[in-house]
């Protein structure tokens, strides 16, 4: 978030995150959180068929105190935020509408007064920030997911860019994650529940793992070698004056994908930058074996020396042996236009044990949506990422995919997409032409 | 035998610091005023002609700490801070200086500090809270509040400031962080109640 949104928080920062159960339940204030609850409701209701009514009035009454929950959940701006981005992760259980809704929320995030920053240091590094940094802007210049970001500088001189997680804030995300899985509950006749279910706890680890801040640095260290000698700058972290909730790194100047457009770039630096960002995604999937989880113009920075600053490492899975073999399987057999080979993985892929048994409806939707996502890596030369046609195709697909409501896959098969999705919609934002063939099949080649 | 100002202040320190040890190492509930005279090497009787009451004596431990976090406070304070930034501080500071005496500050303020209570039994107490109320009433003043004692604004910061430091004291999150975010909660609901902000503008906050 830019100072831009300075108006909007001004109306809205004298509220902070409830931080109890009790607080949340009696802040039932926000009419985008009734909107929501209105939405969720509806949505619960369309998901069951006429003869499932008896149950669903059954669930009545658990719905019924879910929703006031929910209702609280406007409140919970920066937890709303996180929770906005983990549900966008399940499409086929969120209408789109919902997911909007609940990431326009986010513009809402409080920012934490220096009082409460220098508690959440005293905390977790025992000192004041007069004390660590020689200067401490005591103005937030970025949020964070969970939190927000403030400039500083090193007592040897060195500008850094410091990360504070909002106090309580995973305890209360982990509360409505909670609050969603009892919401479940009201589905849970329905012949996908435990795959809805596998995917939310799915979401809790990634959560959890992101709420680490020394897990982020570590993650950040790799990346920052991997780029090592790249036109990708990854920010270097300072352990000894970070924490589990405090992250300290290089500041790097550069622009955000927005104020980059705003000066109408020239079509060769909109191609440079596509290339970047379209290597830093495909050398860490294929060296790290990675998927970025959260592929969004705010995790990336656009200098004007021509590097691209790659600056959030907290939501990512990294594929397991077994997993990434299934992958490079399915990416090969989609290549070769293998239909058996290509069935095979599907099997796999939602959990079956043999390809009979899958949903023909849904083995047509995934294989346009394979070629869809291959596309580009099947075109010679250079690919026009704005494409009209190509963006509509990937519009009407994701909408497809919605509305099929099929959770039977394997929680990466959503993580990929999230991944892949966000790529494509950053290329297009960027209206990048770039030899994206050459670009991935010479890293698939070298190292899967 | 008459003992000089001197040696009653060393033995009222001496009993204050043994009582500390004893509450941390056995539990406040277990630990009697026998076991802390027995501690010092003196009559049962003469703990009493220092504090009337274990209640006392914990009492005058906590209201220590506190004027340590006000203390803290005033040195942390730079001027610049809103209302509720400046309330928070003192809370947090406060709190962060009673820490080692979390696990009875709630029997003792309940006895000792109550809403209810017209007059303390513990002078250590009414001290202690009058010196906080003072450094409210300041802060109020720096932004323009005026803070008459004992009326109904006074009864309403009390009230939150007592839930905050009884919340605290059962708070089970890592460093207390819950109580963290409702002491700052607390803090907006006071400043917006008494700027009559219903609608909840920026005013009182970051201003």
């Amino acid at each position: 978030m830019s100072r831009a949104a300075g108006p909007i928080l001004s109306k809205v920062q004298t509220k902070r995150i409830p931080a109890s159960s009790f607080l949340r339940v009696c802040s039932l204030s926000s009419s985008q959180a009734k909107i929501a609850g209105y939405y969720f409701s509806y949505f619960l209701r369309r998901q069951f068929a006429e003869d499932e009514k008896k149950k669903l009035l059954k669930n009545h009454f658990h719905l019924k105190s879910t929703l006031q929950l929910l209702g609280t959940m406007g409140y919970l701006r920066g937890a709303i935020m996180k929770a906005g981005q983990l549900l966008a992760n399940l499409p086929q259980i969120m209408p789109h509408d919902l997911i909007e809704l609940f990431e326009s929320l986010q513009f809402e995030a409080p920012p934490m007064h220096f009082s409460l920053i220098r508690e959440v240091f005293l905390d977790e590094l025992g000192k004041e920030p007069e004390e660590i940094f020689s200067f401490f802007d005591k103005n937030a210049f970025a949020a964070a997911s969970l939190g927000q970001v403030h400039r500083a500088r090193l007592h040897d001189g060195r500008e850094v860019a410091v990360k504070i997680q909002y106090p309580n804030i995973a305890q209360t995300i982990d509360a409505d994650l909670k609050a969603l899985s009892f919401l479940l509950q009201t589905m849970r006749f329905t012949k996908d529940y435990q795959y809805l279910c596998l995917h939310v706890q799915d979401a809790r680890e990634v959560f959890l793992q992101e709420v680490d801040y020394v897990s982020e640095a570590s993650f950040m260290e790799k990346n920052r070698r991997l780029f090592a000698g790249s036109e990708i700058v990854v920010p270097r972290s300072y352990p000894e004056f970070s924490g589990k909730r405090i992250l300290t790194m290089d500041y790097l100047p550069g622009k955000h994908l927005q104020a980059f457009l705003a000066g109408n770039p020239s079509q060769a630096k909109r191609n440079h930058f596509g290339e970047l960002i379209s290597y830093s995604l495909v050398h860490s999937w294929f060296r790290l074996r990675t998927v970025y989880a959260d592929l969004h113009p705010g995790n990336y920075l656009l200098m004007d020396d021509g590097r691209l600053g790659f600056i959030d490492f907290g939501c990512y899975r990294v594929f397991n042996e077994e997993r990434w073999k299934m992958e490079i399987d399915g990416e090969i057999a989609m290549f070769n236009d293998n239909r058996e080979q290509l069935m095979h993985f599907f099997t796999k892929l939602t959990m079956h044990d043999y390809p009979e048994e899958l949903d023909p409806v849904w083995v047509d939707l995934a294989i346009r949506q394979m070629r869809w996502v291959i596309a580009p890596i099947l075109t010679k030369d250079q690919f026009d990422f704005a494409d009209k046609e190509y963006a509509e195709q990937g519009a009407t697909l994701l909408k497809e995919t919605i509305k099929s409501g099929y959770v039977r896959t394997d929680s990466f098969f959503n993580w990929s997409n999230r991944a892949i999705l966000g790529h494509r919609a950053l290329m297009y934002r960027l209206r990048s032409k770039v030899d994206y063939s050459t670009l991935y099949k010479r890293e698939m080649e070298k190292y899967s | 035998m008459r003992i000089t100002k001197e040696a009653k202040e060393k033995n009222r320190e001496k009993i204050l610091a043994i009582a500390e040890k004893l509450f941390a190492e056995k539990g406040y509930e277990q630990t009697t005023t026998r076991d802390i005279s027995e501690a010092c090497g003196i009559a049962k009787g003469t703990l009493f002609n220092y504090f009337n009451s274990k209640e006392t004596l914990a009492m005058t431990l906590v209201a220590q700490a506190m004027e340590t976090g006000r203390q803290a406070y005033l040195r942390r304070k730079s001027g610049s801070e809103s209302l509720v930034e400046e309330l928070f501080l003192l809370v947090a500071s406060e709190l962060r200086a009673l820490r080692p005496y979390r696990s009875y500050v709630g029997p003792v303020l309940e006895s000792g500090m109550s809403i209810f209570a017209k007059k303390s039994t513990c002078p250590a107490g009414d001290q202690v809270r009058q010196l906080h109320l003072k450094t409210v009433e300041a802060a109020l003043a720096a932004h323009g509040f005026v803070f008459i004692q004992h009326s109904i604004t006074v009864t309403l910061y009390w009230a939150l400031y007592l839930g905050i430091l009884a919340h605290w004291s059962g708070d089970e999150s890592e460093n207390q962080v819950e109580t963290l975010t409702l002491a700052d909660y607390s803090m907006q609901v006071f400043v917006n109640t008494i700027s009559a902000n219903i609608e909840v503008q920026g005013v009182a906050c970051n201003e």
